[in-house]
């Protein structure tokens, strides 16, 4: 694993496109907006763009989540895709404020495959992955990781709950029509398969789960499918759209950003109400979203992309030292430090993995 | 306007600048490399022909489910890099949902037709579907031109509010970001996705995106550059295909060499060659602008080389109801296509994006929508001026390339001792019109369908010459229905399960308690006349039904409801060449054949709405002709091959020669029906031919047309030995008892009949 050294920000202005979401209707801005490159002057804030924090090689694997307490205690998950009798693995990386460092999965577990996503609440943190891998570390701090037993084999794509006794974790084996998504509840101290309802369409995975509470949750998957938890029962909620939907973030029940588009970049957004949005036009295929408190979402995706999308559905793409790579997923912190990681996911493993940060 | 004083329309430019200048060096005849190519790039083409030319095998990844073997099954016409006939066109299939989602079904919505790996036989149509849609291919000419234009210069003929009034509003498409520009909905950015994808949909072939190294080295630019804001970054985006598929074939099964390579392959190739001006055409030139047809195709666009004449402005527009199909792709509605370039459109038909039109002046009034206006005033037109239009057209490339099929203009005839030559002492003016009428690709307006197969003869026989067999991915469908105790029944109307219906028509499925699909390999038609001409008793001696010699090998005649023996086709269902031209026109092409005393092959009418017989009785004859002085395969002699041949016991069936009228004629094969199947195995019977029951095979030129065995399931040809079954099984076990160097002397001898 090579740690990039600290860089001087960039300053020039990135690259970027003045488009608005399409919206559902035919809105096409009439030419590309191509911001000239300038010099920024000493006086002049520094330009938000995305420095490389870390690059690891195929030893390691590609990064696929990330996710932190605060700026200094922030983790990343990843590893190689597979079986582990077939090159797959696990990765684990933790930042300290200062510097990333490899962080070793006890040797007890034995060998484990690659994380997809990682999340922490109530000083827990929880990390799933394929074959229906769940880890837990009860301290929080990663030095006593455990095993929990789930009721499926299937990749687990995405975990949250409002409490660690709450959780939810979604997934499936995103093999066109390889079968149903996985959709597991963690309460009463076990992880159950809780069914799915009956879509519209074909699902084969369902690929992230966030909530604005335990009365609130939805999970996204492939072919637009939204679904929505209310408490009591998970139901289908319309979308508008069949691309895939890969990850969801918000700040509150009536303000949760849905990405997504595997060729052209989707955002939605859910007002508590309806979820509405469409493709954004300019950007490639996203697959992650963090949402601060003012609104504003984060969105990265393929080729390095990312861009900030704040309420008004325009969207300001911002430089990323991460192209051409597929960012897969992005944690920030209000007003502060961002952070999104990903790798070669476009290509055959084994996987090299990046992390850029906006410090 | 002449060529010379073609300017780009739409552009900004003002009085005091400069015009761009037509694009120079960029032209040559349909399917040739750009002039200006290096040698490494030259060497990349060819490369990258050879691969668009391989006939892919399960074994190395085709499947599980695919429509086509190769890139230029469908890339064929009149060139490799064209287009297709209808033979190759596609069904798109999707689902529209109340929440107004449009979701395509399976990979990118393509409807495949044939499994392998375990898959079923017939793709099965998924009943969820709400959309179908179909395609015909596109061409590939000067691709690479049109990936290196700025997307600036494609958003600047972009009205999408149209506020000038002219009822034609184009909009651009997207692909990852950027504008899209390839595909029939201009939903590709880059070349190297208008290639990963169709690999992945119609061959099942994974593959992983160009590294940025290499990238960088074909003859697009195709790396973005750190300070980017130019043409580059488009081909910069890599298509997320599946990286892998279901086939337990190690992935990615197409190599980054190879991907490379076809990739420069496509950008490399020249824009068509402008024919001459006439008088004609440069008259409809000018009715060409008049008509406003140039509103959507436009002359050309600003390149990097200056102004491309490609008579497209790659956007998308709304062509009304009749010719929408409901198929979204990206930002395309169902109702939207792009402007389909015009160069080489003389030699790229049919026409329009299903192949609909037989003809320009077909698809020009099929118009609708934003081109009513133009497609009105060209109706509106005089005769003599339509003409002109259409001449016009014909001068933007392609004609001199123009074919009726896929036999170039002026043909040669193969020299004797080539596969696919006239036998000696043939009326060479009479084959080379039989041949002519064997390549044609029927059109719509003369009878094609409303099921079929191939829309013309070649389509299926062309390997290894016109008049040969097939590849894989042409092979005939056949289904029925076997019940618990195995006794098959056929459909009501035939075993064949077509793979096409006319434009506006659903695919073929097969009825609803249907079970058994088998597929046929295309025999080769080479020396077919030779066998025609052997009498029946000669096959009559070799028949033992009773294996009253014991050597485990019956061999029975079909005898047909007509009294006479079969010897053509897999269950020898066919007893002579004019009825298997017959049977083939009406059974494969959906052509309609008169009746002819003493002939009960074929079918006489048909609801295609064309007038029946659509098959006149000389082009029989000239059909028949060609097929019957198609010499024999030529061969070369393994010394001790006939010995091993015989050692291994395949002359039990495979019986190196029968008496002809004219000498022996080395077909190997008694032309008899035998049991070489498993026990147990479901399979279509046909006439007296029982479900386990093929015809010998003939060997002659077999290692010219893989893959072999019935269904096509033997790569090769051993592969085809070690599955024999049944009244072969003692053959086989000799086979598998001969020391190596006899096997390899029997494998080389059959490589050399």
């Amino acid at each position: 694993m090579g740690t990039v050294g600290a860089r001087g920000y960039l300053c020039e202005v990135p690259r970027g496109h003045s488009w608005q979401l399409r919206g559902g209707t035919a809105v096409v801005a009439s030419a590309l907006v191509m911001p000239a490159v300038t010099a920024c002057a000493d006086d002049e804030p520094k330009p938000r763009g995305w420095e490389v924090g870390l690059e690891l090689d195929e030893s390691e694997g590609a990064l696929l989540s990330v996710w932190g307490d605060a700026a200094d205690d922030v983790w990343a998950v990843g590893g190689q895709p597979g079986a582990v009798d077939a090159g797959g693995q696990a990765t684990m990386v933790h930042f300290d404020g200062a510097a990333w460092s490899e962080h070793a999965l006890p040797a007890s577990l034995g060998d484990l495959p690659m994380l997809n996503w990682i999340y922490g609440v109530d000083g827990q943190l929880v990390t799933v992955g394929e074959g229906g891998v769940v880890l837990r570390s009860a301290s929080g701090a990663g030095d006593d990781w455990t095993l929990e037993p789930t009721p499926t084999d299937v990749p687990l794509w995405g975990v949250w709950g409002p409490s660690a006794e709450d959780l939810w974790a979604v997934g499936g084996d995103a093999t066109p029509n390889s079968g149903a998504p996985a959709l597991l509840h963690y309460e009463g101290g076990s992880w159950v398969e809780v069914t799915v309802p009956d879509l519209d369409r074909n699902c084969d995975a369902l690929f992230k789960v966030w909530g604005a509470g335990g009365d609130e949750v939805f999970a996204v998957g492939d072919a637009g499918i939204i679904l929505r938890y209310d408490g009591v029962e998970w139901t289908q909620v319309p979308s508008g759209v069949s691309a895939d939907l890969i990850s969801l973030w918000g700040t509150g029940p009536d303000d949760i950003v849905a990405v997504g588009g595997r060729s052209n970049g989707t955002v939605l957004r859910w007002d508590g109400e309806a979820w509405s949005g469409d493709t954004l036009l300019g950007a490639p295929g996203l697959n992650g979203v963090w949402v601060g408190e003012d609104g504003e979402a984060t969105v990265v995706g393929t080729l390095g992309f990312a861009a900030r999308v704040p309420t008004t559905n325009d969207y300001e793409q911002e430089q990323s030292e991460a192209g051409p790579l597929v960012l897969h997923a992005v944690f920030g912190f209000d007003g502060g430090e961002r952070f999104a990681v990903g790798g070669t996911l476009d290509r055959s493993p084994p996987l090299r993995g990046i992390l850029v940060q906006s410090l | 306007m002449g060529l010379a004083g073609l300017v780009v329309s739409n552009t900004a430019c003002t009085d005091d600048e400069q015009q761009p200048k037509l694009a120079e060096g960029i032209y040559a005849p349909l399917g040739e490399p750009l002039p200006d190519a290096t040698d490494e790039q030259l060497a990349a083409f060819e490369r990258g022909r050879e691969v668009a030319l391989k006939r892919f095998t399960p074994e190395e990844g085709l499947g599980p489910q695919v429509n086509v073997s190769f890139c230029a099954s469908c890339h064929e016409s009149p060139v490799i890099g064209g287009s297709a006939p209808r033979y190759r066109d596609f069904f798109l299939t999707g689902q529209r949902f109340d929440d107004g989602a449009f979701l395509p079904i399976g990979k990118g919505g393509v409807l495949t037709t044939y499994g392998f790996h375990g898959a079923a036989t017939r793709t099965e149509f998924d009943a969820s579907a709400n959309v179908v849609a179909r395609r015909n291919a596109v061409p590939f000419f000067g691709v690479g031109l049109i990936a290196e234009l700025d997307e600036k210069a494609i958003l600047r003929n972009a009205d999408p509010d149209d506020e000038d009034g002219d009822g034609i509003s184009g909009r651009p498409n997207y692909d990852r970001g950027f504008v899209g520009r390839f595909g029939r909905k201009s939903q590709t950015v880059s070349i190297e996705g208008f290639i990963r994808g169709p690999l992945n949909n119609h061959l099942g072939i994974t593959s992983d995106p160009l590294s940025e190294a290499q990238k960088a080295a074909l003859p697009v630019p195709s790396v973005a550059p750190e300070d980017d804001d130019g043409p580059t970054l488009r081909q910069a985006a890599a298509p997320e295909e599946p990286l892998t598929d279901e086939d337990g074939i190690p992935d990615p099964e197409l190599s980054s060499e190879d991907l490379f390579d076809l990739v420069s392959f496509s950008m490399l190739m020249a824009a068509p060659e402008r024919g001459p001006e006439t008088a004609a055409s440069l008259r409809g030139e000018a009715l060409f602008d008049e008509l406003n047809c140039s509103g959507c195709h436009v002359a050309g666009i600003e390149g990097p080389r200056g102004i491309v004449p490609l008579y497209s402005d790659l956007l998308l527009h709304d062509m009304g109801d009749a010719l929408g199909d409901g198929f979204e792709q990206g930002e395309a509605e169902g109702n939207e296509f792009r402007t389909q370039p015009l160069w080489g459109v003389a030699a790229t038909r049919p026409y329009l994006h299903d192949g609909r039109a037989d003809t320009l002046e077909a698809a020009i009034e099929m118009h609708a929508g934003e081109a009513q206006r133009a497609r009105d005033a060209f109706v509106a037109l005089d005769e003599a001026d339509q003409a002109d239009v259409i001449a016009f057209l014909e001068s933007l490339g392609g004609a001199d390339q123009r074919s009726d099929g896929l036999l170039p203009p002026d043909a040669p005839i193969p020299a004797p001792g080539e596969p696919g030559a006239p036998l000696p002492g043939t009326d060479l003016d009479a084959w080379v019109r039989g041949r002519a009428a064997f390549d044609r690709d029927t059109r719509l307006a003369e009878g094609l369908g409303p099921k079929f197969n191939g829309d013309s003869c070649r389509a299926c026989h062309t390997d290894p010459a016109i008049g040969g067999a097939g590849p894989l991915d042409l092979d005939v469908v056949r289904n029925g229905t076997t019940d618990d105790g195995g006794v098959f029944t056929p459909p009501g109307v035939g075993t064949i399960l077509h793979r096409h219906a006319n434009p506006g028509l659903l695919r073929p499925e097969p009825e609803a308690d249907a079970n058994t699909f088998e597929t046929r390999q295309t025999p080769s038609l080479l020396g077919l006349g030779l066998i025609d001409a052997i009498d029946e008793d000669e096959i009559l001696a070799n028949e033992d039904p009773m294996d009253l010699d014991g050597d485990g090998i019956r061999g029975v005649a079909h005898v047909l409801a007509t009294g006479q023996i079969g010897r053509f086709g897999w269950k020898a269902q066919v007893p002579s060449v004019r009825e298997f031209v017959r049977d083939a026109a009406s059974a494969e092409m959906g052509v309609t054949v008169p009746d002819e005393d003493g002939f009960t092959f074929g079918v006489a009418i048909d609801e295609d709405g064309v007038v029946d017989p659509e098959m006149d009785t000389a082009t029989i004859d000239d059909i028949a002709f060609f097929i019957s002085r198609l010499d024999a395969p030529p061969s070369t002699e393994v010394p001790g091959g006939p010995a091993a041949f015989a050692a291994a016991g395949c002359d039990g069936c495979h019986i190196p020669n029968l008496e002809g009228p004219d000498g022996p004629v080395p077909l190997y094969s008694d032309l008899l029906l035998h049991q070489v199947t498993p026990d147990g195995v479901w399979g279509i019977a046909d006439g007296l031919a029982t479900t386990l029951q093929f015809r010998t095979p003939p060997l002659w030129g077999v290692s010219e047309t893989p893959p072999y065995l019935h269904d096509g399931s033997a790569t090769t040809l051993e592969d085809a030995i070690l599955a024999h079954d049944g009244e072969a099984a003692a053959s086989l076990a000799a086979y598998e008892a001969l020391d190596d160097e006899t096997r390899e002397t029997l494998l080389a001898f059959l490589a050399a009949l």
